[in-house]
């Protein structure tokens, strides 16, 4: 496990040094400050009376602050979720390319790692990678709109955290994809996919009777059976930073079933790696 | 051969992901909320309601114009000058879940008493009420009962009225005062409309109306008679109504309300009021927000559920100049919990 986690350390290390990573930390910073300094919110006895974004009125009802703060949280969960996604999906899409390239991966082989061990210390230091960027992005616009709002909440987080399993799913396909293609771009499009597909997976039910019944209803639930619910976890992000009702025993089982994806796909990219000869 | 184990566990984990994500689907009905209809506009119910009571036409224009204006004659009989009319669907609202609670404060003594003022055995008194109607005006107080009146006797109700006469289709009842009650005049027109004021002149002023066919001026628009409560709070009412820390700020603020209910399911108040000072509406505003909040907040700490959701979607808007408008609500099991009592 030592060696595991050296491997995602030594990622996490290569990760500090990338354009793409400081360039998502120089903009969440960024970010934060500006709407620190531009939003200024009235609260009265826990109602929020007022709204001035950048010295404009922001016209809205005068209530609770904490109900009036659940569509802003639900929305900021939403960017969070989807923007956190897709960002990991493009900035972290070379780390695979990059393993398995040539004079590398060699000298990696040579080490005493084992391909399974190097395989998921990857995996685990991109997962780290998304995790740490969740919580400082989601973490810093909610303590900034509860010190605004007075309502202090910790779901937004949770929420994004959320995000971050969603990623760790669809990133097993995209280092499994680099063991077949040694290529970002089709690391970055496997991604993709994931993400347009993982959102249609999520509205499978509402979708299927636009298809005829029969075998092209039956292909598109047997196509999207397989494939990560990235829709319905979104949905639920956002429920949960809202503080609406979420149904647990629901979404504890779509996650499962995205982690088993990933690690499945995981598997698979292990299986193509052990075949390899580099 | 290599790493076989490999693509086994891949089949594996994702298959049994694929399972347990199907179990998980629920599409976009996980995703859907309660929200509240609070009665801000009339509906197309509302409308077709208002168009069918409608029956009441001016006598100088029905025969002549075949698009004249119609009216609904329980809104004529309410005073025009009226600060508080108020409209209650009762045949509705007794029906609905605060409507029986209400019903467990009767006593089985008054009930029996308004049971035997019914000529059809066969009918109950309350299947006879469609509509109570409450209004206060400089000149004194008026209720008015619209339905299937004509099968109530008013004199087994005051057997000492003394009856007369009155206009084309109305019977006018006088019940001297004594020591325990004040006068009461009952004016009852066409069967359908029992007009009920210690003020005689208010009765009679309402019969006149109802006879000519109605006018114009109305205690409020017609168009204003959705929900299962409406009408318009005068600001001596207003201020009685309000909670005891913002009395003093309604009576220098608020001239008068809209209100309507929706008692359906849950209790949905929207109440629009209008004030002469705009930043005193604001204000108004601000802090009718604030008791909301603390509603909230005070329901949150005793575990009120129910209460908590319904308060989230409570909220006060300030509209136009001077007008701002409250919407709450209250869970019926809340409304009624201090009623339970009575039927005990």
């Amino acid at each position: 496990m030592r060696v595991t986690l050296a491997v995602a350390r030594d990622l996490l290390v290569e990760a500090l040094q990338r354009r793409w990573i400081l360039a998502l930390w120089l903009a969440i910073t960024a970010a934060v400050i500006v709407l620190a300094m531009a939003l200024r919110m009235e609260v009265v006895d826990g109602a929020l009376a007022a709204t001035r974004l950048f010295g404009h009125a922001v016209r809205h009802d005068i209530r609770s602050a904490e109900g009036a703060m659940q569509p802003v949280f639900q929305a900021v969960a939403y960017v969070i979720f989807y923007g956190g996604v897709f960002f990991g999906v493009l900035a972290c899409a070379d780390f695979g390319a990059e393993l398995f390239s040539p004079g590398r991966i060699e000298h990696l082989l040579a080490l005493p790692i084992r391909r399974w061990q190097l395989l998921l210390g990857t995996y685990i230091g991109v997962i780290t990678l998304s995790v740490v960027g969740a919580l400082y992005g989601a973490g810093a616009f909610t303590v900034l709109l509860s010190v605004k709002s007075g309502v202090w909440t910790v779901r937004p987080i949770v929420a994004a955290l959320l995000a971050s399993v969603t990623f760790s799913a669809i990133y097993g396909a995209m280092l499994a994809s680099a063991l077949f293609v040694r290529s970002a771009a089709v690391a970055a499009a496997v991604g993709g996919m994931l993400l347009v597909l993982g959102i249609i997976a999520g509205y499978r039910d509402d979708l299927a009777p636009l298809f005829n019944a029969g075998i092209s209803r039956a292909t598109f639930l047997a196509a999207t059976a397989l494939l990560p619910r990235v829709s319905q976890i979104a949905n639920a992000a956002a429920d949960l930073a809202s503080s609406h009702a979420v149904d647990f025993p629901r979404l504890a089982r779509s996650l499962f079933g995205l982690e088993a994806f990933g690690l499945g796909s995981l598997a698979v990219g292990m299986w193509q790696f052990e075949r390899k000869d580099f | 051969m290599r790493g076989i184990y490999w693509l086994v566990a891949a089949g594996t984990l994702i298959g049994g992901g694929g399972w347990l994500m199907t179990q998980g689907d629920a599409g976009a009905a996980a995703h859907e909320r309660d929200e509240l209809a609070f009665p801000t506009h009339q509906r197309a119910n509302d409308l077709e309601r208002e168009t069918v009571r409608r029956t009441l036409a001016p006598l100088d224009t029905a025969a002549a114009a075949k698009d004249a204006v119609t009216h609904d004659p329980l809104l004529v009989a309410l005073p025009p000058d009226a600060d508080t009319a108020l409209v209650f669907e009762a045949g509705t609202i007794l029906r609905a879940p605060v409507g029986q609670a209400m019903l467990a404060c009767v006593s089985a003594e008054d009930r029996a008493h308004m049971e035997r003022s019914v000529i059809d055995p066969s009918k109950s008194w309350l299947d006879l009420a469609d509509r109570v109607a409450f209004a206060s005006s400089p000149a004194g107080e008026l209720v008015a009962v619209q339905g299937k009146l004509d099968a109530i006797d008013i004199t087994k109700l005051a057997p000492d009225a003394v009856v007369h006469t009155y206009g084309t289709s109305a019977k006018v009842y006088d019940v001297a005062a004594d020591d325990a009650r004040p006068e009461l005049h009952v004016g009852v027109w066409s069967g359908s409309l029992v007009l009920t004021s210690h003020t005689r002149g208010l009765v009679l002023a309402a019969l006149d109306r109802l006879d000519s066919g109605g006018s114009a001026k109305l205690a409020f628009d017609e168009r204003e008679a959705y929900g299962e409560i409406y009408g318009v709070i005068g600001q001596a009412d207003l201020e009685r109504l309000a909670p005891p820390e913002l009395r003093e700020r309604v009576h220098d603020v608020a001239a008068h309300a809209e209100v309507h209910v929706d008692a359906i399911e849950e209790v949905l108040l929207v109440m629009d009021v209008e004030g002469s000072d705009a930043k005193q509406v604001e204000d108004l505003g601000k802090s009718l927000g604030a008791a909301l909040a603390v509603g909230r907040l005070e329901a949150k700490r005793e575990g009120e559920d129910a209460l908590v959701r319904l308060m989230d979607q409570s909220r006060v808007r300030l509209y136009g100049d001077r007008r701002l408008r409250a919407e709450v609500a209250v869970p019926t099991d809340i409304m009624t919990r201090s009623m339970r009592g009575c039927g005990k």
